[in-house]
């Protein structure tokens, strides 16, 4: 293998792992064991934390293991690539999971949910998380966004998401408009999505997203460029927001629609009032 | 709906719900008119409509479904090379064989354009769940 990574030059190498990454991350995980050359070239793809996933068949951390983690090998925290976190409130009485959260400086893809069951709400705008949380949503290298099960979401929060190609909503709620605010040193430019799922009990947030203008008048999100989306239907509301949606959309390539059938047919017929319906 | 998207879509799918309460007795909840709209020429290569049941329903089994067969073999069309239908039932307690022996018929007695289509690849299929008890 010595003879190889002199054949190649380290960014040669560096450019295959990329390329590699993007389809098959097992591989990029043999790739990590070859030598202490590729090593740190493949671990800036393969660090996937899950925290407190009760649903994950690989390892999941607690606020207290990935605390320990970064503590004994804190390198790590700048190859995570991957967080996938499902919101225990009982880890706002200790201020390390913030601490762990705030270690992390190059999050691509980012996952947050809270889980009906637990009976308590996880409000966007009011947790000890939040500032952690916000802080994460302003790196540019993040692309993907996946947000489940959260109250009082705010528009403008996504404001820093410059990069953001890929968002997806289920079971979220969204705070008055009214809480908005957009910083003065917030960017002009409005984020342009690839991929955008509206999964159900989503309307109020998409309603937020497709109506927000930042202060200049651009919109926070310019859904031009989208060309896969998903919406599923579930109550009246379902239908105004995707309606609104779909009108911003010129370059779809891929359209996924889910629901009812009385609210699927007033979606594409808006003729069909749902009082004339029922 | 999608007609600003008509020069770059290439896939749409649809899964439609319908109970008894469904308006206008369409199985296909106005999906074809929609269809209709796209007959300039669109680049859409693939269609996957998924229709559900929902337990001990019922539909319609007659001309509502050849509307679609019709929408989609017009000359703007000519990108399209599959169309999947599936329709799901599940049953409780009705009796469902009458239903699903119509329904199985569809491809014969209304989608006639489709199912002979040597360029469109139609997949047609009605299978049947035993709704869970609660």
């Amino acid at each position: 293998m010595l003879a190889s990574t002199q054949l190649f030059p380290t960014d040669i190498v560096e450019i295959i792992i990329d390329v590699l990454a993007a389809d098959d991350i097992q591989s990029v995980k043999s790739c990590a064991l070859v030598c202490h050359a590729f090593l740190p070239l493949c671990r800036n793809h393969i660090f996937s934390i899950r925290l407190n996933d009760p649903t994950s068949r690989f390892r999941s951390h607690t606020a207290r293991t990935f605390g320990r983690l970064l503590s004994t090998t804190p390198g790590i925290a700048d190859h995570i690539r991957n967080l996938k976190y499902c919101v225990d409130v009982e880890d706002f009485k200790n201020p390390s999971l913030c601490d762990s959260l705030k270690r992390i400086t190059k999050l691509q893809s980012f996952s947050v949910w809270h889980y009906s069951s637990m009976r308590t709400k996880f409000h966007w705008n009011n947790n000890p998380s939040q500032p952690a949380l916000l802080r994460l949503l302003r790196f540019p290298t993040l692309t993907r966004l996946l947000l489940f099960g959260i109250d009082n979401i705010v528009a403008s929060d996504f404001t820093p998401c410059i990069n953001l190609k890929e968002l997806e909503i289920e079971h979220v709620t969204a705070a008055d408009a009214q809480s908005n605010d957009f910083l003065s040193t917030s960017s002009e430019k409005p984020i342009r999505l690839s991929n955008f799922s509206a999964g159900l009990q989503s309307a109020t947030v998409t309603t937020q997203l497709c109506m927000t203008q930042r202060p200049n008048g651009t919109p926070l999100i310019d859904f031009t460029d989208l060309t896969r989306i998903s919406v599923k239907l579930q109550y009246p509301d379902s239908v105004e927001a995707s309606r609104e949606l779909f009108k911003q959309c010129i370059q779809l390539a891929s359209v996924y629609i889910h629901g009812m059938s009385l609210l699927f047919s007033t979606l594409i017929v808006p003729d069909n009032s749902f009082a004339s319906s029922a | 709906m999608v007609a600003p998207s008509l020069q770059t879509l290439t896939h749409l799918r649809v899964d439609i719900w319908i109970d008894d309460d469904s308006p206008n007795d369409d199985p296909l909840s106005g999906l074809p008119s929609e269809l209709e709209e796209l007959n300039h020429k669109n680049i859409i290569e693939n269609i996957t409509i998924g229709i559900f049941v929902v337990t001990d329903s019922t539909c319609k089994r007659g001309d509502e479904w050849g509307r679609l067969d019709k929408a989609l073999t017009r000359s703007g069309w000519s990108a399209l090379k599959q169309v999947t239908l599936t329709v799901r039932l599940a049953r409780y307690e009705a009796d469902y064989d009458e239903l699903v022996k119509a329904l199985r018929n569809l491809p014969e007695t209304q989608f006639p354009i489709l199912s002979s289509s040597k360029t469109v690849e139609f997949i047609f299929s009605v299978p049947t769940t035993w709704a869970e008890t609660g």
